[in-house]
């Protein structure tokens, strides 16, 4: 029991957390723990988890995606140009715009396992082409409405539960697999902490590396797939916001930005605390410039309290209890 | 009223420059560049588009040779850019800006090369360049006007603050919350930050209806549409609610039931008053007088009224097919088009 505290600590932190700004929230803000607003709020946090699956494997790997935004937006605007509003075409719509999601992964990770450019410089340059691109491909032409059945994925419910839900849930379980249970994941793992020493020990590093940014392309297409249903169009700047919000999930969730450590599970935690925050600030009537540091503030705190040199102090702090209590040192 | 009075003017040279035909007109199409500094939202691309059909038809066909230059935003691109367009002796240059006061020694420039200049939508401070642009006063002063005469002048309603430290979002607070002040029984419960985007938009409202019991009224800078989904999704009753006119605004008002709305309007069709505004003063060699131009965009919305604040506000009532159009995209501007050229949703939208 004790291993496993110490070793989840800071996912267990983010979760208690989280918890509190629960609290917190339903305290300014009375009709918070509504069922309607608790459904409004995980639909919100499903779509910044769903979106920061791809960066928690990116990040664990030692890398960083900063061509979230456009891959999400590129979706987005694929999926309602290509559907225009009906639902039949979504068959190959979807699939194609997973691919092509995966395959800009694919591009960023062969970039930075294969030609060692840098991830943020790498996948910058993604960010900023498809931008371009996706500009040229449709002449600033606003896009046709999403499709019923996206609307559906994103906001309809199934016996009172949001459908997204039960998608996340479910993308949680395969991200669980994949981390803890497969031999990807302990390769992931390896290459995180160490790329050389992982490659000496036989680990297929440029492999692991490359599959971790695919895995981001296609998280970023399916979360943008999704976005349109929330507000029903697609829009250019859409994705935007997705860029510091999965970055923060990741790192709330416990996962160091230097990679090797963190897991999924904490990025959940990650993705419902910056939701809930996002619905407890407008509560608090604070001005729009107080809105932005206390919101950047609390992720800072939140990231900080989990970061290496707290732990250290905590590790040293409790140590120092111990050999008190012992009595091998004096108060 | 002096507005209308140049609106007016400039209709009448238009009609006469149209009926003397060329013979009063330069024969030579006037070379007019516009010059963009952003192309990231639809609004924008609309803006082009309608440019360059209502110089393809209507009274302005043949009249001009309209060149559009896109530039990153970025001031510095802008710069380079206008001293480009300068070196081909254009006849006019329209500006949507990148800034109110770093183009205005280039701008001077241009003026001095007697190239006529006009800033439109972003415009600048420059002496010598018109300001053309929608009342940013009077809009946010008749919504809020609507909204409180809705409410019978009590009750609990939230405000869109916009984009953090965007001038014009500012303004839009500003211009709601002094005519609120009037209504000594409507109290401002709460704020949210827009974006001027759907989703934050939906959860910044959805936030803030969770924080409060009672909202009578919902003042968006953005669609509107996203407030009444956040209403909606909520189980709260459809509000009356305050937005700017977007296809998918006007739609989601016409089609939810019991929802009032009312739609201000930065027509897209700015750059089409431009142009025109440009041909008149090449035409006739005269200037208006005053250099800030103001196009009335008509309001769009489900419950018209007269405004007592600013009379002249005209109102269209939103109607399926004649100005929301379920066919066409939801980011498309209304209205479509000024009453001098007929320019159809579909050519407004790209989408033929």
């Amino acid at each position: 029991m004790n291993t496993f505290l110490s070793r989840n600590r800071l996912i267990i932190l983010a979760y208690i957390g989280m918890l509190l700004l629960v609290l917190i929230t339903a305290f300014f803000s009375p009709g918070f723990l509504s069922a309607s607003n608790l459904r409004s709020t995980f639909i919100l946090a499903s779509f910044v988890g769903i979106v920061a699956l791809g960066q928690t494997f990116v990040i664990i790997g030692g890398g960083i995606d900063l061509s979230i935004p456009w891959v999400l937006n590129s979706a987005a605007v694929l999926m309602t140009l290509l559907c225009a509003g009906q639902d039949l075409p979504l068959i190959w719509v979807v699939p194609l715009l997973l691919a092509g999601g995966g395959l800009i992964g694919l591009l960023n990770g062969a970039g930075v396992a294969l030609l060692g450019v840098p991830p943020i410089i790498m996948t910058l340059a993604a960010n900023v082409i498809l931008q371009g691109l996706i500009l040229v491909f449709t002449g600033g032409t606003p896009t046709p409405a999403a499709p019923d059945m996206i609307k559906f994925l994103s906001v309809g419910r199934i016996s009172g539960i949001p459908v997204i839900a039960l998608i996340w849930t479910a993308l949680t379980v395969l991200a669980w697999l994949l981390l803890s249970k497969s031999a990807f994941g302990r390769h992931l793992y390896a290459v995180g902490t160490n790329v050389t020493v992982a490659r000496y020990s036989g680990v297929p590093a440029t492999r692991t590396t490359i599959l971790t940014y695919v895995i981001s392309g296609m998280t970023a297409a399916l979360g943008g797939i999704l976005l349109t249903g929330y507000s029903g169009v697609a829009y250019l700047g859409m994705g935007d916001s997705y860029l510091f919000t999965t970055v923060a999930a990741v790192a709330i969730g416990g996962a160091p930005i230097l990679g090797g450590s963190g897991h999924y599970i904490g990025t959940v935690a990650g993705a419902l605390v910056l939701t809930i925050l996002t619905g407890l600030l407008p509560a608090l009537n604070l001005s729009s410039g107080a809105l932005l540091v206390v919101y950047g503030a609390v992720i800072l705190l939140t990231v900080s309290i989990g970061s290496e040199t707290f732990s250290e102090m905590w590790a040293s702090a409790s140590n120092r209890r111990k050999r008190i209590k012992e009595g091998t040192e004096n108060g | 009223m002096k507005l209308k009075a140049l609106v007016l003017a400039a209709l009448a040279a238009t009609t006469l420059a149209g009926v003397g035909g060329p013979a009063l007109a330069k024969s030579e199409p006037y070379v007019i560049y516009l010059s963009n500094n952003f192309v990231g939202n639809d609004w924008r691309q609309q803006m082009e588009r309608v440019a360059e059909i209502s110089v393809a038809k209507g009274p302005l066909k043949g009249r001009v040779d309209l060149r559009i230059e896109n530039v990153e935003n970025a001031v510095q691109a802008q710069i380079n850019s206008l001293n480009n367009i300068m070196r081909q002796k254009p006849d006019a240059i329209l500006i949507d800006a990148a800034s109110d006061t770093a183009l205005n020694p280039t701008i001077k420039k241009a003026c001095d090369a007697g190239i006529v200049v006009i800033s439109f939508d972003q415009v600048v401070t420059a002496p010598c360049a018109y300001a053309l642009g929608s009342d940013w006063d009077m809009i946010p002063a008749v919504m809020a006007e609507w909204l409180a005469k809705e409410i019978d002048g009590k009750g609990k309603v939230i405000v869109d603050r916009g984009l953090a430290g965007a001038p014009i979002s500012a303004q839009l607070q500003g211009g709601y919350e002094k005519v609120l002040a009037n209504y000594p029984d409507i109290e401002v419960v709460g704020y949210y930050n827009g974006e001027y985007a759907l989703g934050p938009e939906q959860s910044g409202v959805a936030a803030l209806l969770a924080a409060n019991p009672q909202v009578d009224g919902i003042l968006t800078q953005g669609y509107g549409s996203g407030a009444i989904q956040a209403l909606k999704d909520a189980g709260r009753p459809i509000v009356p609610v305050v937005g700017f006119s977007y296809n998918v605004a006007a739609l989601t008002c016409a089609q939810t039931e019991g929802a009032r709305c009312i739609l201000g309007s930065n027509p897209a069709y700015l750059s089409s008053e431009a142009i025109k505004l440009a041909v008149e003063i090449l035409d006739t060699g005269k200037r208006p007088e005053e250099r800030s131009v103001v196009v009335k965009g008509d309001f769009v919305t489900t419950h018209p009224f007269k405004s007592e604040l600013y009379p002249s506000a005209t109102m269209l009532k939103i109607a399926v097919g004649e100005n929301a159009f379920p066919d066409q995209p939801p980011g498309l501007t209304l209205p479509i088009t000024p009453d001098w050229v007929d320019i159809t949703a579909a050519e407004a939208a790209g989408s033929n």
